[in-house]
């Protein structure tokens, strides 16, 4: 059963890698769903296993981007090699001191401080024009890896497919370890991991950067794949709540829901979008239906059926 | 030897005295039984142990050592271990899984974030071990009935390796038929290992059957104290009866 | 020094009105209400709508009444046409549904008023201006801040000394003991969104011929609210109060002293007081669930 499942993404895996052949939109998109799709992961960190809703995730997104943006703005350097250790850094640092804040609650109240402090970040990068570009945010030219200068979106899109198989391949590790377990058991009964000898805020904390990490490798990827980014595109509650959105609409029961997620609102938006239709009234409809009719989204129904069947 | 001792403790919540000045001891592998009508303390009793509250005043000891000010972390990992009234299980994970992240957290491995396979075999097969002596199959937590979640949530308790365990009335909501089974296994199992146990406990049956030592608290006080013969007392008959 | 605390007064107003309608169906239904500003933004469009027919001031005075009741009743329609369903699901599904919401009502706006600004000052040149010591301000703006302080006074009236005011508090201790009292639950949770929806469209109205509206003012609105909640303390209405005071003085006065990061200050006052009290200025303890 678990070997035959295997064979199944074998074929996806192959299509990813001939995506390029599609043309430049496609792989465009596809790139695009790949960055979402770590992003929406590292939120499922929180959400899914831990079960504490963020709602203010752009911000380590935005913190990998914005690393990324600033050393390209203020100290030129533009190799891949610098940018993404350095985005990582940033991004776990500022994980943690998050971290210490909002782990001590759970429910909505973690939701609001999440929202809060993303905000208070998105405000700042706003205003502080002369370090952050303001709402005009940072261009980003060219970028080079090992002294190589990437010359065109298709080989930047391998690079994000690679950063993609490593986050994945990192997250399925660490989920399924002692620590993802007892992740999950604080998520069930945080009373009972207690009493079984778990400090609860030390895996709490350790969730949220783990999460925290892998949004800033795709605020990282995201920045120099698109060469633009601004407070509103990459720090706002709306880009956290897509994030929500991908999770939900993928299944947050399931390991790889959030990427399923990813994947279905990347290409939906874009195809609804450049039909001219409204499609906010679709995301929205498509949400609001989700909540009603399949709360564990799409994977966790197929999981659910495959378990059955 | 004397494994745990309570010292005058006293936990008042407004103005009702819930734990009033309660002193008692507990010998290795001695199993005792707290009774009394609802509200007389004997959850908050558990809990002052178990270090789920802290005490307005008086000491514990544990090992002849003040264990007063210990969070609940480091009670557990000196041996003191606790069941719920309402089993607190992890709904969404499997029995093996649930008694996993206790023996992860026993060994203190479970901040691992590779699982390494011997260790994990190991544990895996020490969990398995333990769920066919509580006779729990191993299956998705949400799908066991009601007597299994009771003993799952002990096995949780039990894969800590404590040396004293407190058991909030382990049959409450058991039928009579299952009680029994459910009694012998779990203190078959402790006797064997030699664990001392603290059971809270509404069935007087049980309590006379399984208990070395019979506690009675009255109004966040200790009543009386002794044997089986105790139940028979026509104090505490008629307090227990008035319940 | 006047102007800024007349615009700091009007801005806690309205920012009281609109949060003490989530906090009330907080209180009440444990939901947080994320398509909140969606009904206040909705308040403003239905006023604009309204004050098309005529000048007549008595019309634009009446027009948020209107916007309100209208919120209020769309309000009930999502409440038991869609949350009721996700009720006992959890928090999480009822904060999705309700931000879902927001997505769908943006569109639906847009449809109805088209995506750019509008706004009507009418009543502010009709009302014309009031002289306060050495500032000149609108009338409008005074009757506003005078208006808001009204309607919280009689909340507090109908919360606190009425018998639907003790149903509805009863109801959001113990659901199940208020309808042990033969109280209908259902017929509570629908008041109580009709109640928050209109307190957020009737705000909405009021600013009007202040701000207008535009596509994008629901977030802005919603982020404001969630703050003034959190600080307060969620489900406290004095909380509230003393939090829209707050928030709304320090807006305004950032805004002239500091343009460049007022905002930036209000999130820093709200991330300060959760360090420092996390349940809020009034609020209780956090529910264990």
């Amino acid at each position: 059963m678990k070997d035959r499942k295997i064979f199944l993404y074998i074929p996806l895996v192959i299509v990813l890698f001939i995506i390029p052949f599609g043309g430049e939109y496609v792989t465009y998109l596809t790139g695009l769903a790949l960055v979402f799709g770590i992003a929406a992961l590292s939120l499922n960190v929180l959400l899914g296993y831990t079960g504490l809703l963020s709602f203010g995730h752009a911000l380590f997104f935005g913190c990998g981007a914005y690393s990324a943006g600033l050393l390209i703005k203020h100290f030129n350097i533009t190799s891949l090699e610098i940018l993404l250790p350095v985005s990582i850094a940033a991004s776990v640092g500022l994980a943690v001191l998050v971290g210490l804040i909002c782990v001590r609650h759970t429910r909505i109240y973690f939701t609001m401080l999440t929202i809060a402090i993303s905000q208070l970040f998105y405000a700042l990068t706003h205003k502080l024009r002369p370090i952050t570009g303001g709402d005009d945010g940072i261009r980003i030219y060219s970028v080079h890896i090992f002294g190589h200068e990437v010359a065109s979106i298709t080989e930047f899109y391998y690079y994000i497919l690679a950063t993609f198989f490593v986050s994945l391949f990192c997250l399925r590790i660490i989920l399924r370890s002692p620590f993802g377990l007892t992740l999950q058991a604080i998520r069930d009964s945080e009373l009972r991991a207690r009493f079984a000898g778990v400090s609860i805020m030390t895996y709490r904390l350790a969730a949220f950067t783990t999460s925290g990490l892998f949004a800033g490798i795709a605020g990282a990827m995201y920045a120099l794949f698109l060469g633009q980014i601004s407070p509103d595109d990459v720090l706002s509650v709306m880009r956290s709540g897509e994030f929500v959105a991908m999770t939900l609409l993928g299944g947050y029961t399931s390991f790889i829901g959030p990427i399923v997620g990813s994947f279905l609102f990347t290409y939906l938006k874009a195809i609804i979008s450049s039909a001219a239709l409204y499609w906010y009234l679709v995301f929205g409809i498509l949400i609001v239906s989700i909540v009603i009719f399949v709360p564990t989204g799409l994977m966790g129904e197929i999981e659910k059926r495959w378990r059955i069947g | 030897m004397e494994l745990l001792k309570t010292e005058n403790l006293k936990k008042y919540f407004g103005e009702v005295h819930a734990v009033d000045g309660v002193s008692i001891s507990v010998e290795n592998g001695e199993i005792i039984s707290i009774v009394g009508p609802n509200g007389s303390g004997k959850t908050t009793l558990v809990n002052l142990v178990s270090g789920g509250l802290k005490p307005d005043s008086g000491k514990v000891f544990f090992e002849g050592k003040d264990i007063t000010n210990f969070t609940v972390h480091k009670r557990v990992k000196i041996g003191i271990g606790r069941s719920f009234q309402i089993p607190a299980i992890y709904e969404n994970l499997t029995t093996l899984d649930s008694v996993l992240v206790s023996i992860f957290s026993h060994e203190g491995i479970s901040n691992i974030f590779y699982r390494t396979k011997d260790k994990f075999d190991g544990a895996r097969e020490e969990a398995i071990k333990l769920l066919e002596i509580l006779n729990i199959p191993v299956k998705l937590v949400s799908e066991l009935p009601h007597g299994q979640r009771k003993l799952l949530d002990v096995a949780m308790v039990l894969s800590l390796k404590p040396k004293l365990i407190l058991l909030d009335e382990p049959t409450a909501g058991i039928s009579l038929e299952e009680r029994d089974e459910v009694m012998q296994t779990i203190v078959g199992f402790i006797e064997e290992q030699n664990i001392a146990a603290v059971i809270v406990e509404h069935d007087m049956e049980v309590v006379g059957e399984y208990s070395d030592r019979i506690v009675v608290m009255h109004e966040g006080k200790v009543l009386k104290e002794g044997g089986k013969e105790i139940l028979e007392d026509e104090e505490v008959r008629r307090i227990l009866i008035g319940d | 020094m006047i102007p800024q605390i007349i615009n700091g007064l009007i801005f806690a107003s309205i920012l009281f009105l609109v949060a003490t309608g989530l906090t009330i169906i907080w209180g009440i239904l444990r939901v947080v209400n994320f398509a909140h500003g969606s009904f206040y933004l909705m308040g403003v469009f239905i006023a604009y709508s309204i004050t098309r027919f005529s000048t007549e001031p008595a019309l634009h005075l009446a027009a948020p009444f209107i916007a309100g009741a209208i919120a209020g009743i769309v309000g009930i329609a999502f409440e038991r046409g869609l949350l009721k369903n996700v009720y006992g699901r959890g928090e999480l599904f009822e904060l999705l549904l309700t931000y879902g919401m927001i997505f769908v009502f943006m569109d639906v706006f847009r449809i109805i008023w088209g995506s750019m600004p509008i706004s009507d000052p009418t009543i502010t040149f009709k009302l014309g201006i009031i002289s306060l010591g050495w500032a000149v301000v609108p009338l409008y703006n005074i009757y506003l801040i005078v208006i808001a302080a009204i309607l919280a006074a009689l909340l507090w009236f109908l919360l606190i000394r009425t018998k639907v005011g003790m149903i509805i508090r009863a109801t959001s201790f113990d659901p199940e003991v208020t309808s042990a009292f033969g109280v209908n639950v259902n017929w509570v949770y629908a008041l109580t969104f009709f109640l928050g929806c209109f307190l957020a469209g009737f705000a909405g109205g009021l600013m009007l011929p202040i701000t207008g509206a535009w596509i994008g003012l629901d977030v802005d609105m919603l982020i404001l609210a969630l703050v003034v909640l959190v600080v307060g303390g969620m489900g406290s209405i004095k909380g509230a109060l003393v939090a829209s005071l707050l928030i709304g003085l320090v807006r305004s006065f950032g805004i002239s002293m500091f343009p460049a990061i007022e905002l930036a200050i209000v999130y820093l006052i709200m991330v300060i007081v959760l360090i420092v009290k996390p349940s809020g200025l009034f609020g209780g303890v956090e529910v264990e669930g």
